[in-house]
């Protein structure tokens, strides 16, 4: 089957994303504005198309378009948001004078067939932010380039040079080779003025005072997220992170896939981070989505199932799942799962009103049972506690009075399976979530803990301890820091513990 | 929606004292919807009271079930034999469900275990906000589309209070000041004239008393 | 048709007007009143009193007003739509009338969660321009809002809120024209501190053509102390205070002194203004500093009127 993957963009990451989806044989739909580069037929590009809303899962998503032609919509398999960032002069260029430029404006310089020849140059990288590996990976280029052509003296001054793949770090050397001088700066003491003619920089590089009467300063651009990011992320579903860019961290998703599957992001849409190597995460994201295309398989052993008769359609459900897996259904009064995007987490099952989502216990599946008095009951996140458990295979050596339970992600815990954890005889119940920003499912911690508080809140109201649910984050690779936690907490039972 | 918030589990526990075998019964329309009486919450309940009775050493059983609409009778035939056995119904409806138990059965104790707050939609995830005071004869036309009578402190009919600020009520700087919604609605919709006619008294007769009022559907009504 | 009201007949001819504000109290204390009264004997046009302000249980307006003219000064009841449904209201009304009290002031009311007793229930069965129009239907059409006929009407001097500084300006002053539309003859101010703001607004207010349509009173509330200048800045609605008056109260070696020559200053400033027919005065339970306001703004004594 040919899949076509909507690229949302027209600059140079689209291009790369272009691209790498044709060459893995599959078809590219590209919206922007303007004009897009690549001409092929296996690429249509919309020019003036703005995405509407998308419906729909991977293999299947429905984007609705708005166009000149009024509403246009489009079956496509997969979905890359490429559209690039706004690249903003640093804050030093507004005191430099006439003689300062940024990286985004000197190739224009370069490629000018009239200009005076300069003596000296001077490049400063990193005045406002550190801007990343990308900028390291363009200045150089630029440096290169104009001791190349101009012969002039070519000095680099950088905070840091970020070289973590071999093309930054083989064009550094070169550059070095080629005469470019690299000073490292400390930031405060940078200042840019224009002076006589020249522009002097003078800054101190932690052993002195130096001043550089330079004929043409360069610096580098700030990156700034585009104002459509924040209305994108909330069509596409997907996350924004501080700063306005796509999609936060997540140690759980390739690094261009985002908490929505067949939703992808790559390029400067993603803030400096995205710049580091634009092609390779190209190539690797077309190649990821041509391999779950072709054999199009559930991500979850377990997936979320509706009870159509007990779904009151209150829209909960689909406001908390992360992963865009809920939609009302076209033919039934329901809310129905979209299997392939569904992962798994029970958090729908967890907020759900009408106890309408099924999924076999909401996920919950006993690895260690209590025999004896019932003491402590261990929710493990299989995402981090359970891994670590399973790691070194202590589980059956932890005392009798504990009972240890996995779960898909701890936002699937509904209050009242604890309260009959309590009513069983546990005397005291220790969730072990995933640290709040490494939640595979996102938001299942905050989710969790805000239940937790409540639950708390009327515990405390009926008598009972505030710390017979006990909260805390662990991580995967940590077995020691999970087994500590878990003695902890059964030890003190009884006693004080800080929650 | 019927937008209710369940009652403190203290004073449930407190109302349901006297009684052995409690059902808890929720309504599967509008206090599901407003995340205040659906499955989740009548669940919830019952394992609170079986925990309360282990703890305070009571003999007392809890039973769940959920209907389709409390506020309807078929609905609460069906599950006859539940309310039978039960001493008393504690409903997770809205103030119209409880009423309907106790209509349809008459020698049964019904407690609310919901206080009904408004009719209103949710604003952002679980908040929610009134947005109608059913008052029987609708004024929306001439207010943009937002209804003083529900939204202003006041109910003000022909403009605004002198207390409001940057647009927030003076009761609480949280709220918005409902004239001033009307205004920029009214201003955007190319009708401020709407505003400026005069607004005679209500006719508060159409919604807030007469004894209990009832509604003729013609044509359907036998 | 009876006599004007005092207040009136010093509007209409042209008289700069001077009311102020006595807080009934709260108690049954008629001696308080009688000598909140004596203060302003002479040094007003009319005395005005709040019917159970920031929502607090006080002796009724209408009782107190009446006690006040007993001592010789003409009042102004105020009215609000918080506590009173239609009924009680024109039944007021006409008490009110049978008592001797000529001007009514109609207001929407503090909110009861500002006062002691916010457990209450509101009725605004009407609100204030309702009540405004209901008043002149009374007096002008001889007619209760339900259209029966009133053989004796009450002769009232229709009175209203007016707010300088609520925004957006448009929205206030749309409310404005319909108080003037409905009945409205004179307008309260809220308290004005920033003279600059006023006159802007003023200036808005004559782009209307109001200030031809009916007297304009710019609210003045005393200043006593820099603490108190800053409690009313964050707690009453309404109110704005430039922060260079506080800072010149805060510098101030006689805080009651300068609190004294910045409100003159601000009545002189006011009084300049076109369109302004008279200052109301609202001294906030410190009635005793009627009278030197009054008398060193240059406004004592006040007109003697006869009144048609």
């Amino acid at each position: 089957m040919q899949h076509r993957i909507l690229i949302i963009g027209n600059g140079d990451d689209a291009a790369m994303a272009a691209r790498a989806v044709v060459a893995v044989g599959m078809e590219a739909l590209v919206i922007g504005e303007g004009a897009f580069p690549i001409a092929d037929d296996r690429v249509t590009y919309k020019d003036g198309w703005t995405l509407k809303h998308i419906e729909g899962q991977i293999g299947a998503f429905e984007a609705v378009f708005d166009t000149s032609d009024g509403e246009q919509t489009e079956t496509v398999s997969s979905i890359i948001a490429a559209t690039g960032a706004d690249m903003v002069p640093c804050s030093l260029m507004n005191s430099a004078g006439d003689k300062a430029v940024s990286f985004k404006d000197l190739p224009a310089l370069l490629n000018a067939k009239e200009y005076t020849l300069p003596m000296a140059v001077v490049f400063i990288q990193d005045a406002d932010v550190d801007d990343g590996q990308w900028v390291s990976a363009i200045g150089i280029n630029l440096a290169r380039q104009v001791r190349k052509m101009w012969g002039c003296d070519v000095y680099y001054l950088c905070r840091f040079i970020r070289g973590s793949h071999f093309e930054v770090e083989n064009a550094y050397r070169m550059a070095r080779a080629e005469g470019v001088v690299f000073i490292k700066y400390s930031k405060d003491s940078l200042a840019v003025m224009p002076a006589e003619g020249k522009t002097t920089v003078s800054f101190n590089d932690y052993t002195q005072e130096i001043s550089i009467q330079a004929d043409m300063v360069v610096m580098s651009d700030v990156l700034k997220p585009q104002t459509q990011t924040s209305s994108l992320t909330q069509k596409l579903g997907i996350g924004i992170n501080h700063e306005g860019f796509f999609q936060y961290d997540n140690a759980y998703y390739p690094f261009t896939a985002t908490n929505r599957r067949g939703v992808y992001v790559i390029g400067a849409c993603k803030g400096p981070a995205g710049l580091n190597d634009v092609s390779g995460d190209a190539a690797y994201t077309a190649l990821d989505i041509k391999i779950q295309l072709d054999e199009l398989r559930p991500i979850a052993d377990v997936i979320a199932e509706i009870n159509l008769f007990k779904c009151s359609l209150c829209l909960t459900c689909l406001r908390f799942c992360p992963h865009g897996a809920l939609h009302v259904s076209d033919d039934m009064p329901s809310m129905v799962v979209y299997d392939m995007a569904c992962q798994g987490c029970g958090i729908c099952g967890a907020v759900c009103p009408a106890e309408a989502i099924n999924l076999a216990d909401n996920g919950k599946a006993l690895m260690k049972e209590s025999s004896g008095q019932k003491r402590l009951k261990v929710y493990c996140c299989k995402n981090s506690a359970k891994k670590a458990l399973d790691a070194i295979n202590m589980v059956a050596q932890l005392p009798q009075g504990v009972e240890l339970a996995e779960m898909p992600c701890s936002g699937s815990i509904k209050p009242e399976e604890l309260v009959n954890d309590i009513y069983a005889g546990f005397q005291r119940i220790l969730i072990l979530a995933c640290y709040s920003d490494a939640c595979r499912h996102v938001n299942g911690n905050a989710d969790m803990r805000r239940q937790m508080k409540a639950l708390q809140d009327t515990l405390a109201d009926m008598g009972i301890a505030r710390d017979s649910i006990v909260v805390m984050d662990v991580a995967g690779p940590s077995s020691d820091d999970v087994l500590e936690k878990i003695n902890s907490a059964y030890n003190a039972i009884g006693l004080e513990v800080a929650l | 929606m019927i937008v209710g918030q369940e009652k403190p589990v203290t004073e449930l526990l407190d109302m349901i004292k006297p009684y052995k075998r409690v059902l808890v019964l929720g309504c599967g329309t509008c206090t599901t919807v407003s995340l205040a009486g659906g499955q989740k919450e009548a669940e919830f309940m019952s394992a609170l009271i079986k925990l309360n009775a282990a703890k305070t050493g009571q003999d007392v059983t809890a039973t769940t079930e959920t209907v389709k609409r409390q506020c309807e009778w078929e609905f609460l035939d069906d599950i006859a034999d539940l309310i039978e056995q039960a001493d008393a119904v504690l409903s997770f409806a809205c103030g119209v469900g409880i009423q309907a138990i106790a209509e349809r059965y008459p020698d049964k104790v019904v407690l609310p275990g919901v206080n009904t707050k408004f009719m209103g939609m949710p604003i952002e995830t679980g908040v929610f906000q009134v947005r109608c005071a059913g008052c029987g004869n609708c004024i929306l036309d001439k207010r943009g589309g937002i209804c003083p009578i529900a939204r202003c402190s006041k109910s003000l009919l022909n403009g605004p209070c002198g207390g409001a600020e940057d647009g927030k009520c003076e009761v609480n700087p949280e709220i918005d000041c409902a004239w001033y919604l009307i205004y920029n609605r009214l201003k955007a919709i190319g009708r401020l004239d709407d505003m400026k006619q005069f607004f005679e008294p209500k006719d508060w007769s159409y919604g807030r008393d007469g004894g209990a009022r009832k509604l003729r559907k013609e044509g359907i009504a036998l | 048709m009876t006599a004007l009201s005092h207040l009136q007949s010093v509007l209409e001819q042209g008289h700069f007007a001077v009311t102020a504000e006595i807080g009934p109290p709260m108690s049954a204390n008629v001696n308080l009143i009688r000598q909140k009264a004596g203060y302003y004997n002479g040094y007003v046009d009319a005395a005005n009193i709040t019917d159970n302000q920031s929502a607090v249980v006080c002796m009724s307006s209408i009782a107190t007003a009446a006690i006040v003219q007993q001592e010789g000064v003409e009042t102004v009841f105020q009215m609000t739509c918080r506590d009173r449904n239609r009924i009680a209201l024109q039944s007021d009304i006409l008490g009110a009338a049978g008592l001797g009290l000529k001007n009514l002031l109609c207001l929407s009311g503090d909110h009861q969660s500002f006062g002691n007793d916010p457990q209450a229930k509101n009725v605004y069965d009407l609100d204030s321009i309702q009540l405004i129009h209901t008043v002149k239907g009374m007096r002008d059409d001889k007619r209760f809002i339900n259209g029966k006929e009133i053989k004796t009407e009450p002769q009232v001097f229709i009175g209203a809120a007016a707010h300088p500084f609520a925004q957006p300006t448009e929205l206030y002053l749309i409310s404005m024209g319909k108080k003037i539309a409905a009945g409205a003859q004179f307008f309260q101010t809220q308290a004005i501190f920033d003279v600059e703001g006023f006159g802007n607004w003023m200036k808005a207010v004559r782009g209307m053509g109001y200030h031809k349509q009916t007297y304009i009173l710019a609210g003045i509330i005393p200043i006593k102390t820099a603490r108190s200048l800053k409690i009313m800045n964050d707690t009453v609605a309404g109110i704005r205070i430039p922060p260079d008056l506080i800072k010149r109260m805060d510098s101030a070696d006689n805080q009651e002194e300068e609190g004294m020559r910045i409100t003159l200053e601000i009545i002189e400033a006011v009084r300049k203004i076109d369109g302004v027919a008279g200052i109301h005065l609202m001294p906030v339970s410190s009635e005793q500093i009627t009278p030197a306001v009054v008398e060193r703004a240059g406004l004592y004594p006040r007109p003697q009127v006869e009144v048609q």
